[in-house]
């Protein structure tokens, strides 16, 4: 081979095409070996991946035709092991025997394709350590852009072009402006500007075109000498964030108002107790100023807190919440609070306990009614004592310990006259009164109960018949120093006493002082009542002075037209006596209504048409005045059957009673009145006869007009 | 071994085809192997018919061709048929419709189907005719022989029937192909080889520095033309067609050798479509013709060579390049007549203006240009 021909050959066997694949390589070599060598057969082993061993081959059927053993010995062969590690070989296998320059050329052509080999793994390593960080860059979901000085996006990864629907390609030449901010024009005061100066990374917020909020942390990337050769910008779109953010802080302060308006007490604390928060509610609950509750304990905030404590232990094992403790606070001012407490485990999210959290509910009221019920249950509403239901849970818990055991009743005399005349105001009253005078009577750790409408009881535990009667004594002595204080409505009372030495049943005891009250009662019925009429008749006069008056006038008026019209002189001191009492039943009326100016109301009207009723009562539960009973109840009938309260009709009526109604009428109206003057003699007589034959007798009506005029001329 | 030779100029494809395989069969009787060449405007499928009427349906190869080589000039139109008989002589045939290359230059990858394989102990000889103006045919080569195995030579040539490159017929017993390839592996014939050209080097070297199939971009980093132009101190591209036929390109081979690559015609980006294919990255020279004459010089030379090289020859194919026929002329012609003449009259000798010529006397089967291939038979 000339030296020409061997220098193109040269260059021929050391320049090859950079292989794609190992199988472009072959191809290659064989093209050129085949061509300028003559090779019949080639055999090429490459190292792979995992340190395997690529073997192609061209004219061997298989790599396992490759005499590699045998190459050595044979002209016709060439064979070249690939440095470093000789695993891979170049194998040529000609028709005829190689010359020595085709040796030399083979040569070249090996160390070539060493050369080319390990160029490729190294263009391979770098070309997958490159695209290693493309997979990673561009799987970041962050987004990452570099610029130069221009603000010219230089490169960008796979999340920054998906942000504004380009490819990665697309972005590289815009301008960060232009695709971040849409704009453009640079940013007045462009960050970049910035970090070139200061060669400082920055850290700030900026919003999209598209209205996202991006945290960019921009950092200079320096050259060799320091300068600052452009910017890469790490972008995470955290709009989702700051919309959580706010839509976090609006929950929180939606939750917060929800919590701070609540009227009911809202409070968390750590495991131990202590207050970590709470709302205004629950600081007004224990009197406290808002805010103030933080971090004292729970245990000083409650009276008797075992209950609370055990409770709150209890949570903590089982992790369940639990409704319905009720607490009785240590409110800050010693009022009297009561507190329900829901309780909740707060848990994190392995689980644990960190703390409890609830609601407080005021329940004060609620325990105050409900204390108030039990107590009623047991008292008598009226007189604080206790009541029928409690003594005689009483009766059954006295045991033997309590004997000698007596028993004292009692019994009010008069209440119901009481209550019929002056209304139950005043017979409730009596009853406290009563009661009081029972309970400032009896000793300490002695029991008193009202157990009927009049009736009361004491259990006098461990207390002889002579005690008894100290008490006794004592009770009446009450009675009398109230007697005398207050004459106008006396209060009597009937007793009766039985002591039990023996384990006799209580209720046998029981029953022996009922009957000694009962006849107690019965001998101081009679005189006791006349006693009060008396009294209710003063209290009237006392109270109504006119009435005194008309009651006088008509004490002298009614006698003597009963004596014209022939009545006896018993007859005519019955009248007398029915003229003084018969407005006995205006003792129950109201004052508003007895001492009224003007018309009364049906109302009224209805109440002061009662008292013939109640002056009936009363008289006829005086034996003085109880033969006159039915006169007082018929004073205000009327001739033509209009009148009260039974519509008695002519001679229906009483005598007397039409006598009296004669006698009243025309007192009443010769009489001044709060609402009227006085009428004249005449007019007075001349309404009388006017009225002859329907509200008045015509035939009495004619003699007492017939009798004033005799009088009077 | 026995050969006979038959020509038909008739105009029926069919009757050319019986006349000229009558006329070979009647000098060697029934064949083992035939080989049938065709020029002109004849449908190769009657053609082929005609001649299977005569030999029925043994092992027949063929192409159709610029012109017929015989004795007796060359055959612008006609048939003919060789036939070869003998006792030793195993043949088989394969047709492949289509060349089905992935890729480019170096890489192409030519489908070839299952191939009959032989004791490749046994030397043999595969003739192998492609489409002339297939891509990459010096692939397909390194693919047969890759499939096929070393031990056999490769003689052949492209075919193709003329310069509009637009008729190209691949002949087997088993039918027709257009854009496909030919081939019939041979064993039992002693064939001695012969390629020719008379092409020297010219000027400096230049580097092949991007090229994809027969088409090449750059030479020395440059527009292929320009330095081409500039090799041969400028050329209009008008005169390009007339240029390049005096110019190929020559890249090196074994033993310092030159393959030929020709010129075919200039892009509109300055490219250059060869005839076949050039790799890249090698080196490229400007060839031109050593003498005038010593075109037909150098090919008799290495025809007589290869002739005398066997004790008893029976049989001789020529696969001259078209583009001899197109530099020289009637020239060609007659100095082949001449050549020819010297050639024992028992020696039947067939062959065709091919376009590329097919050679393994490298030790591989290589794709020439503008080259003479001979093989010779006993």
């Amino acid at each position: 081979m000339q030296a020409l021909t061997e220098l193109l050959a040269m260059y021929d066997v050391t320049s090859f095409s950079y292989p794609r694949t190992a199988d472009d390589l072959l191809a290659e070599l064989v093209e050129k070996s085949s061509r300028l060598f003559g090779a019949q057969r080639v055999a090429l082993a490459l190292p792979g991946d995992n340190e395997q061993l690529i073997e192609l081959t061209w004219g061997f059927k298989n790599p396992a035709e490759v005499p590699l053993s045998q190459a050595d010995g044979r002209k016709n062969c060439f064979l070249y092991y690939f440095q470093p590690d000789r695993t891979g070989f170049l194998y040529l296998e000609c028709k005829h025997a190689l010359s020595a320059q085709e040796r030399r050329l083979g040569l070249m052509l090996a160390r070539t394709v060493e050369g080319i080999i390990q160029q490729k793994k190294v263009r391979d390593d770098l070309e997958a350590a490159k695209q290693e960080k493309a997979v990673i860059l561009d799987s970041l979901a962050e987004q990452l852009l570099f610029t130069d000085r221009t603000r010219t996006i230089k490169w960008a990864n796979a999340s920054a072009a998906r942000s504004v629907g380009l490819t990665a390609d697309q972005l590289v030449g815009k301008y960060c402006y232009e695709v971040i901010k849409g704009q453009e024009m640079p940013c007045k005061q462009c960050p970049a500007l910035k970090i070139y100066k200061t060669k400082e990374p920055l850290h700030y917020t900026a919003t999209s075109a598209k209205g996202r909020v991006l945290d960019v942390r921009a950092s200079p990337v320096k050259g060799e000498d320091g300068t600052v050769k452009g910017i890469l910008q790490a972008i995470t779109d955290i709009t989702e964030q700051v919309r959580a953010q706010e839509a976090l802080r609006l929950s929180e302060a939606r939750y917060r108002q929800i919590v701070d308006t609540l009227q009911e007490g809202y409070y968390e604390t750590d495991v131990r107790g202590n207050i970590t928060f709470c709302n205004d509610a629950a600081c007004r609950l224990l009197g406290f100023e808002p805010g103030s509750l933080t971090g004292k304990n729970f245990r000083h905030l409650v009276h008797n807190p075992q209950a609370a404590v055990k409770t709150f232990k209890d949570i903590y094992a089982t992790k369940e919440p639990c409704r319905g403790l009720v607490l009785k606070l240590k409110h800050k001012t010693s009022k009297l609070r009561f507190a329900e407490l829901s309780i909740t485990p707060i848990k994190n999210r392995e689980g644990e306990i960190t703390g409890f959290c609830g609601v407080a509910w005021d329940i004060t009221e609620r325990k105050m009614r409900e204390e108030k019920l039990e107590y009623l249950s047991w008292h008598d509403a009226l007189t604080g004592l206790f009541n029928r239901a409690w003594f005689e849970q009483q009766l059954e818990k006295l045991d033997s310990n309590s004997f000698p055991i007596t028993v004292l009743t009692a019994d009010l005399d008069g209440l119901k006259l009481v209550n019929d005349t002056m209304g139950h105001h005043h017979g409730d009253k009596l009853l406290k009164t009563c009661a009081n005078i029972l309970q400032g009577s009896i000793r300490a750790g002695d029991l008193v109960a009202r157990i009927g409408g009049d009736e009361f009881a004491a259990i006098l535990t461990k207390t002889e018949e002579k005690a008894a009667k100290a008490v006794i004594k004592r009770i009446r002595l009450a009675l009398a120093d109230h007697n005398e204080q207050n004459p106008q409505l006396p209060l009597s009372l009937s007793i009766g006493v039985a002591t039990s030495y023996k384990h006799e049943p209580i209720l046998e005891t029981f029953k022996k002082a009922d009957g000694h009250m009962l006849g107690n009662k019965l001998h101081r019925s009679i005189r006791k009542k006349s006693q009060l009429v008396h009294a209710l008749s003063a209290a009237l006069a006392e109270r109504d002075y006119t009435t005194k008056l008309h009651a006088e006038r008509l004490q002298d008026l009614c006698p003597r037209l009963g004596q014209r019209v022939g009545l006896s002189e018993r007859e005519q001191a019955n009248l007398a006596l029915l003229a003084k009492v018969h407005d006995l039943g205006k003792v129950g009326v109201p004052d508003s209504i007895l001492f009224k100016r003007g018309p009364l109301t049906a109302e009224e009207r209805e109440i002061m048409e009662q008292h013939p009723e109640k002056g009936y009562r009363i008289a006829g539960s005086s034996p003085e005045i109880a033969h006159i009973a039915r006169y007082v109840l018929c004073h205000h009938e009327r001739w033509d059957g209009k009148g009260y309260p039974l519509g008695l009709k002519g001679e229906e009526i009483p005598l007397k009673c039409r006598i009296l109604a004669l006698a009243d009428a025309y007192d009443a109206m010769t009489s001044d009145r709060p609402y009227r003057k006085a009428m004249s003699r005449q007019e007075a007589l001349a309404e009388i006869k006017r009225c002859a034959g329907t509200q008045f007798d015509p035939r009495l009506a004619k003699e007492f007009i017939r009798m004033i005029k005799e009088e009077h001329g | 071994m026995q050969s006979g030779i038959g020509f038909s100029t008739s105009r029926a494809a069919v009757k050319a085809g019986r006349l000229a395989a009558g006329q070979a069969v009647q000098r060697c009787g029934q064949p083992d192997l035939t080989l049938l060449f065709t020029a002109g405007d004849y449908d190769p499928a009657d053609v082929l018919a005609g001649v299977q009427t005569v030999i029925g349906s043994s092992n027949l190869v063929g192409a159709s061709t610029f012109g017929i080589i015989t004795r007796e000039g060359i055959l612008k139109s006609g048939v003919g048929v060789c036939c070869l008989c003998g006792s030793d002589i195993r043949a088989v045939t394969y047709l492949q419709q289509r060349f089905l290359t992935e890729g480019s230059a170096y890489t192409d990858k030519i489908k070839i189907g299952p191939l009959p394989r032989y004791d490749s102990r046994t030397a043999g000889t595969v003739f192998v005719f492609p489409n002339g103006f297939g891509n990459n045919i010096s692939a397909l080569l390194r693919q047969l022989h890759d499939s096929i195995g070393p031990g056999y030579n490769y003689v052949g040539g492209g075919t193709g029937d003329n310069l509009g490159l637009s008729r190209s017929y691949q002949i087997t017993d088993q039918g027709i192909a257009t854009d496909g390839f030919a081939l019939a592996l041979v064993h039992g014939i002693d064939f001695n080889f012969g390629l020719a050209h008379s092409w020297v080097p010219m000027g400096e070297p230049m580097q092949v520095t991007k090229a994809i199939g027969k088409r090449v971009y750059e030479l020395d980093g440059m527009p292929a033309f320009s330095r081409y132009a500039a090799s041969l101190g400028g050329l209009e591209l008008r005169d390009f067609p007339q240029v390049c036929m005096k110019h190929p390109l020559g890249i090196l081979g074994k033993g310092g050798e030159f393959l030929i690559r020709d010129p075919l015609q200039v892009e509109a980006d300055g490219s250059i479509v060869f005839v076949t294919e050039i790799p890249p990255n090698t080196v490229a020279t400007m060839m031109t013709p050593s003498r005038e004459d010593n075109l037909s010089r150098e090919a008799r030379k290495m025809m007589f060579s290869t002739f005398s090289s066997l004790p008893q020859p029976k049989v001789m194919f020529i696969f001259d390049c078209v583009s001899r026929y197109y530099l020289m002329g009637a020239d060609l012609e007659r100095r082949l007549v001449c050549d020819l003449k010297a050639v024992d009259p028992s020696v039947s000798v067939l062959g065709f203006l091919s376009f590329g010529e097919i050679s393994s006397t490298s030790g591989v089967p290589l794709f020439h240009n503008k080259c003479i291939a001979v093989t010779v038979g006993g």
